[in-house]
Protein backbone atom coordinates (compact mmCIF):
# COMPACT_ATOMS: atom_id res chain seq x y z
CA UNK A 1 0.00 0.00 0.00
CA UNK A 2 1.53 3.33 -0.99
CA UNK A 3 0.67 6.89 -0.04
CA UNK A 4 0.00 9.52 -2.67
CA UNK A 5 0.81 13.18 -2.33
CA UNK A 6 2.00 12.80 1.24
CA UNK A 7 3.26 15.80 3.12
CA UNK A 8 2.09 19.25 4.03
CA UNK A 9 0.64 19.95 0.59
CA UNK A 10 -1.91 17.14 0.83
CA UNK A 11 -5.16 17.96 2.62
CA UNK A 12 -6.41 14.40 2.40
CA UNK A 13 -6.74 12.43 5.62
CA UNK A 14 -6.15 9.32 3.55
CA UNK A 15 -4.66 9.03 0.09
CA UNK A 16 -3.39 5.54 -0.61
CA UNK A 17 -3.16 3.25 -3.59
CA UNK A 18 -3.10 -0.51 -3.20
CA UNK A 19 -3.46 -3.64 -5.31
CA UNK A 20 -6.78 -5.42 -5.60
CA UNK A 21 -5.64 -8.23 -3.31
CA UNK A 22 -8.07 -9.18 -0.51
CA UNK A 23 -5.15 -9.41 1.89
CA UNK A 24 -4.83 -5.62 1.67
CA UNK A 25 -8.30 -5.03 3.10
CA UNK A 26 -7.24 -5.46 6.72
CA UNK A 27 -4.72 -2.60 6.43
CA UNK A 28 -7.30 -0.42 4.70
CA UNK A 29 -9.74 -1.04 7.55
CA UNK A 30 -7.12 -0.14 10.15
CA UNK A 31 -6.34 3.10 8.34
CA UNK A 32 -9.98 4.14 8.00
CA UNK A 33 -10.65 3.28 11.65
CA UNK A 34 -7.69 5.37 12.81
CA UNK A 35 -8.63 8.42 10.74
CA UNK A 36 -12.34 8.24 11.61
CA UNK A 37 -11.53 8.08 15.31
CA UNK A 38 -9.18 11.06 14.94
CA UNK A 39 -12.04 13.02 13.38
CA UNK A 40 -14.26 12.43 16.40
CA UNK A 41 -16.61 9.81 15.01
CA UNK A 42 -18.41 7.65 17.56
CA UNK A 43 -17.32 4.04 17.94
CA UNK A 44 -20.57 2.97 16.28
CA UNK A 45 -20.04 5.22 13.27
CA UNK A 46 -16.39 4.19 12.99
CA UNK A 47 -17.46 0.55 12.78
CA UNK A 48 -19.96 1.36 10.05
CA UNK A 49 -17.53 3.47 8.01
CA UNK A 50 -14.89 0.76 8.21
CA UNK A 51 -17.43 -1.80 7.01
CA UNK A 52 -18.65 0.36 4.14
CA UNK A 53 -15.18 1.19 2.80
CA UNK A 54 -14.21 -2.48 3.09
CA UNK A 55 -17.35 -3.51 1.19
CA UNK A 56 -16.77 -0.95 -1.53
CA UNK A 57 -13.18 -2.17 -2.00
CA UNK A 58 -14.34 -5.80 -1.97
CA UNK A 59 -16.89 -5.01 -4.66
CA UNK A 60 -14.14 -3.54 -6.83
CA UNK A 61 -11.99 -6.64 -6.29
CA UNK A 62 -14.80 -9.11 -6.99
CA UNK A 63 -16.93 -7.39 -9.61
CA UNK A 64 -14.52 -4.86 -11.12
CA UNK A 65 -11.27 -6.78 -11.32
CA UNK A 66 -12.93 -10.23 -11.12
CA UNK A 67 -10.37 -11.46 -8.61
CA UNK A 68 -7.31 -10.19 -10.50
CA UNK A 69 -5.02 -9.11 -7.66
CA UNK A 70 -2.94 -6.70 -9.74
CA UNK A 71 -5.54 -3.98 -10.30
CA UNK A 72 -5.05 -0.58 -8.68
CA UNK A 73 -7.42 0.92 -6.13
CA UNK A 74 -6.98 4.45 -4.81
CA UNK A 75 -8.74 5.51 -1.62
CA UNK A 76 -8.98 9.15 -0.66
CA UNK A 77 -10.65 10.59 2.41
CA UNK A 78 -11.15 14.27 3.09
CA UNK A 79 -13.07 16.16 5.74
CA UNK A 80 -15.33 18.97 4.54
CA UNK A 81 -16.91 20.83 7.48
CA UNK A 82 -18.74 18.14 9.48
CA UNK A 83 -18.66 15.62 6.69
CA UNK A 84 -16.31 12.83 5.65
CA UNK A 85 -15.99 12.37 1.89
CA UNK A 86 -14.59 9.10 0.56
CA UNK A 87 -13.41 8.68 -3.03
CA UNK A 88 -12.55 5.27 -4.47
CA UNK A 89 -10.94 5.05 -7.88
CA UNK A 90 -10.35 1.90 -9.88
CA UNK A 91 -9.27 1.10 -13.45
CA UNK A 92 -11.65 -1.77 -14.08
CA UNK A 93 -14.35 -1.93 -16.75
CA UNK A 94 -16.78 0.98 -16.30
CA UNK A 95 -19.90 0.03 -14.39
CA UNK A 96 -23.37 1.09 -15.46
CA UNK A 97 -24.66 3.05 -12.45
CA UNK A 98 -28.21 2.15 -13.43
CA UNK A 99 -27.37 -1.50 -12.74
CA UNK A 100 -25.96 -0.83 -9.29
CA UNK A 101 -28.87 -0.84 -6.90
CA UNK A 102 -29.30 -2.09 -3.31
CA UNK A 103 -31.36 -5.24 -3.06
CA UNK A 104 -34.51 -5.89 -1.05
CA UNK A 105 -33.35 -6.91 2.43
CA UNK A 106 -36.59 -8.80 3.02
CA UNK A 107 -35.11 -11.50 0.76
CA UNK A 108 -32.92 -13.79 2.85
CA UNK A 109 -30.24 -14.86 0.43
CA UNK A 110 -26.45 -14.83 0.33
CA UNK A 111 -24.70 -12.06 -1.57
CA UNK A 112 -25.45 -8.50 -2.54
CA UNK A 113 -25.37 -7.04 0.96
CA UNK A 114 -22.37 -4.79 0.48
CA UNK A 115 -24.26 -2.22 -1.52
CA UNK A 116 -27.03 -2.21 1.07
CA UNK A 117 -24.49 -1.38 3.75
CA UNK A 118 -23.17 1.51 1.66
CA UNK A 119 -26.69 2.77 0.97
CA UNK A 120 -27.75 2.51 4.62
CA UNK A 121 -24.68 4.05 6.24
CA UNK A 122 -23.76 6.80 3.80
CA UNK A 123 -25.80 9.99 3.42
CA UNK A 124 -24.92 10.12 -0.27
CA UNK A 125 -23.10 7.91 -2.75
CA UNK A 126 -22.71 8.02 -6.49
CA UNK A 127 -20.54 6.87 -9.35
CA UNK A 128 -18.68 9.51 -11.29
CA UNK A 129 -16.99 9.17 -14.65
CA UNK A 130 -13.23 9.74 -14.22
CA UNK A 131 -11.76 12.73 -16.05
CA UNK A 132 -9.46 10.49 -18.08
CA UNK A 133 -12.31 8.10 -18.87
CA UNK A 134 -10.71 4.98 -17.46
CA UNK A 135 -12.29 2.90 -14.72
CA UNK A 136 -14.70 4.13 -12.08
CA UNK A 137 -14.95 6.63 -9.27
CA UNK A 138 -17.22 5.93 -6.31
CA UNK A 139 -17.99 8.92 -4.12
CA UNK A 140 -19.43 8.36 -0.65
CA UNK A 141 -20.25 10.98 1.94
CA UNK A 142 -21.29 10.77 5.57
CA UNK A 143 -21.95 13.46 8.15
CA UNK A 144 -20.08 13.00 11.43
CA UNK A 145 -22.58 12.38 14.25
CA UNK B 1 -6.13 -12.95 16.71
CA UNK B 2 -5.79 -13.04 12.94
CA UNK B 3 -8.13 -15.83 11.93
CA UNK B 4 -9.56 -19.02 13.36
CA UNK B 5 -11.86 -21.62 11.89
CA UNK B 6 -12.08 -25.02 13.54
CA UNK B 7 -14.78 -27.63 14.02
CA UNK B 8 -15.56 -29.78 17.05
CA UNK B 9 -18.36 -31.97 18.32
CA UNK B 10 -19.94 -31.12 21.64
CA UNK B 11 -23.27 -31.88 23.30
CA UNK B 12 -24.73 -33.29 20.11
CA UNK B 13 -23.76 -30.30 18.00
CA UNK B 14 -21.20 -29.84 15.26
CA UNK B 15 -19.67 -26.53 16.29
CA UNK B 16 -17.76 -24.37 13.82
CA UNK B 17 -15.71 -22.01 15.93
CA UNK B 18 -14.69 -18.79 14.19
CA UNK B 19 -12.39 -16.00 15.32
CA UNK B 20 -10.56 -12.95 14.07
CA UNK B 21 -11.51 -10.70 11.19
CA UNK B 22 -13.72 -12.45 8.64
CA UNK B 23 -13.34 -10.77 5.27
CA UNK B 24 -12.99 -11.50 1.58
CA UNK B 25 -9.47 -12.86 2.04
CA UNK B 26 -10.71 -16.05 3.74
CA UNK B 27 -14.50 -16.11 3.96
CA UNK B 28 -14.48 -18.90 1.34
CA UNK B 29 -12.75 -21.11 3.94
CA UNK B 30 -15.48 -20.31 6.45
CA UNK B 31 -18.13 -21.07 3.84
CA UNK B 32 -16.54 -24.46 3.12
CA UNK B 33 -16.29 -25.32 6.83
CA UNK B 34 -19.93 -24.39 7.44
CA UNK B 35 -21.23 -26.33 4.43
CA UNK B 36 -19.12 -29.37 5.38
CA UNK B 37 -20.56 -29.25 8.88
CA UNK B 38 -24.11 -28.82 7.63
CA UNK B 39 -23.67 -31.73 5.23
CA UNK B 40 -22.55 -34.14 7.93
CA UNK B 41 -24.42 -33.31 11.11
CA UNK B 42 -28.05 -32.88 12.16
CA UNK B 43 -27.34 -29.82 14.27
CA UNK B 44 -24.74 -27.11 13.56
CA UNK B 45 -23.74 -24.06 15.54
CA UNK B 46 -21.34 -21.34 14.41
CA UNK B 47 -19.56 -19.99 17.46
CA UNK B 48 -18.60 -16.34 16.97
CA UNK B 49 -17.56 -14.93 20.34
CA UNK B 50 -14.06 -14.13 19.09
CA UNK B 51 -15.00 -12.56 15.76
CA UNK B 52 -13.78 -8.97 15.81
CA UNK B 53 -15.02 -8.12 12.31
CA UNK B 54 -17.23 -9.67 9.66
CA UNK B 55 -18.07 -8.41 6.18
CA UNK B 56 -20.88 -9.30 3.81
CA UNK B 57 -18.97 -12.27 2.36
CA UNK B 58 -18.83 -13.78 5.86
CA UNK B 59 -22.50 -13.05 6.39
CA UNK B 60 -23.23 -14.70 3.04
CA UNK B 61 -21.49 -17.88 4.28
CA UNK B 62 -23.79 -17.90 7.31
CA UNK B 63 -26.89 -17.36 5.18
CA UNK B 64 -25.93 -20.15 2.81
CA UNK B 65 -25.34 -22.52 5.72
CA UNK B 66 -28.65 -21.59 7.28
CA UNK B 67 -30.57 -22.09 4.05
CA UNK B 68 -28.84 -25.40 3.27
CA UNK B 69 -29.56 -26.72 6.76
CA UNK B 70 -33.16 -25.61 6.66
CA UNK B 71 -33.71 -27.26 3.28
CA UNK B 72 -32.56 -30.57 4.82
CA UNK B 73 -34.57 -30.05 8.05
CA UNK B 74 -31.34 -29.71 10.04
CA UNK B 75 -30.78 -27.36 12.95
CA UNK B 76 -28.54 -24.33 12.35
CA UNK B 77 -27.80 -21.46 14.67
CA UNK B 78 -25.26 -18.92 15.85
CA UNK B 79 -23.62 -19.24 19.24
CA UNK B 80 -22.29 -16.48 21.49
CA UNK B 81 -21.98 -13.83 18.83
CA UNK B 82 -19.71 -10.86 19.47
CA UNK B 83 -20.89 -7.24 19.39
CA UNK B 84 -19.30 -6.58 15.95
CA UNK B 85 -21.15 -9.57 14.52
CA UNK B 86 -24.44 -8.46 16.08
CA UNK B 87 -24.00 -4.96 14.67
CA UNK B 88 -23.55 -6.24 11.11
CA UNK B 89 -26.44 -8.72 11.44
CA UNK B 90 -28.65 -5.84 12.57
CA UNK B 91 -27.51 -3.70 9.67
CA UNK B 92 -28.41 -6.55 7.30
CA UNK B 93 -31.70 -7.11 9.18
CA UNK B 94 -30.68 -10.71 9.73
CA UNK B 95 -30.64 -10.61 13.54
CA UNK B 96 -34.25 -11.83 13.56
CA UNK B 97 -33.61 -14.50 10.94
CA UNK B 98 -30.87 -16.64 12.49
CA UNK B 99 -31.48 -18.55 15.70
CA UNK B 100 -28.96 -16.88 18.04
CA UNK B 101 -28.01 -18.56 21.33
CA UNK B 102 -25.97 -17.10 24.16
CA UNK B 103 -24.91 -20.50 25.49
CA UNK B 104 -24.72 -24.10 24.37
CA UNK B 105 -27.40 -25.03 26.89
CA UNK B 106 -29.73 -22.47 25.38
CA UNK B 107 -29.24 -24.03 21.94
CA UNK B 108 -30.55 -27.44 23.01
CA UNK B 109 -33.97 -28.21 21.51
Amino acid sequence: MSSNGAGAQSSALVDVTFNSCPNNLQRVRKLVKLRALEQGCSDELVGKLVLVVDEACANIIRHGYHGDRSGAIRLQLVRVDDRLDFRLRDYAEPVDPACVKPRDLRECRPGGLGLNFIDTVMDEWAFERPDDGAGNVLLMSRKID
Amino acid sequence: MDRLCSTRQEAGFEIVSVGGEVDLSWSSELRRAILDAVGGAPAVLVEMADVSYIDSSGIAALVEGYQTARADARQFGLLAISDPVRAVLELARLDQVFPIHDTLDAARP
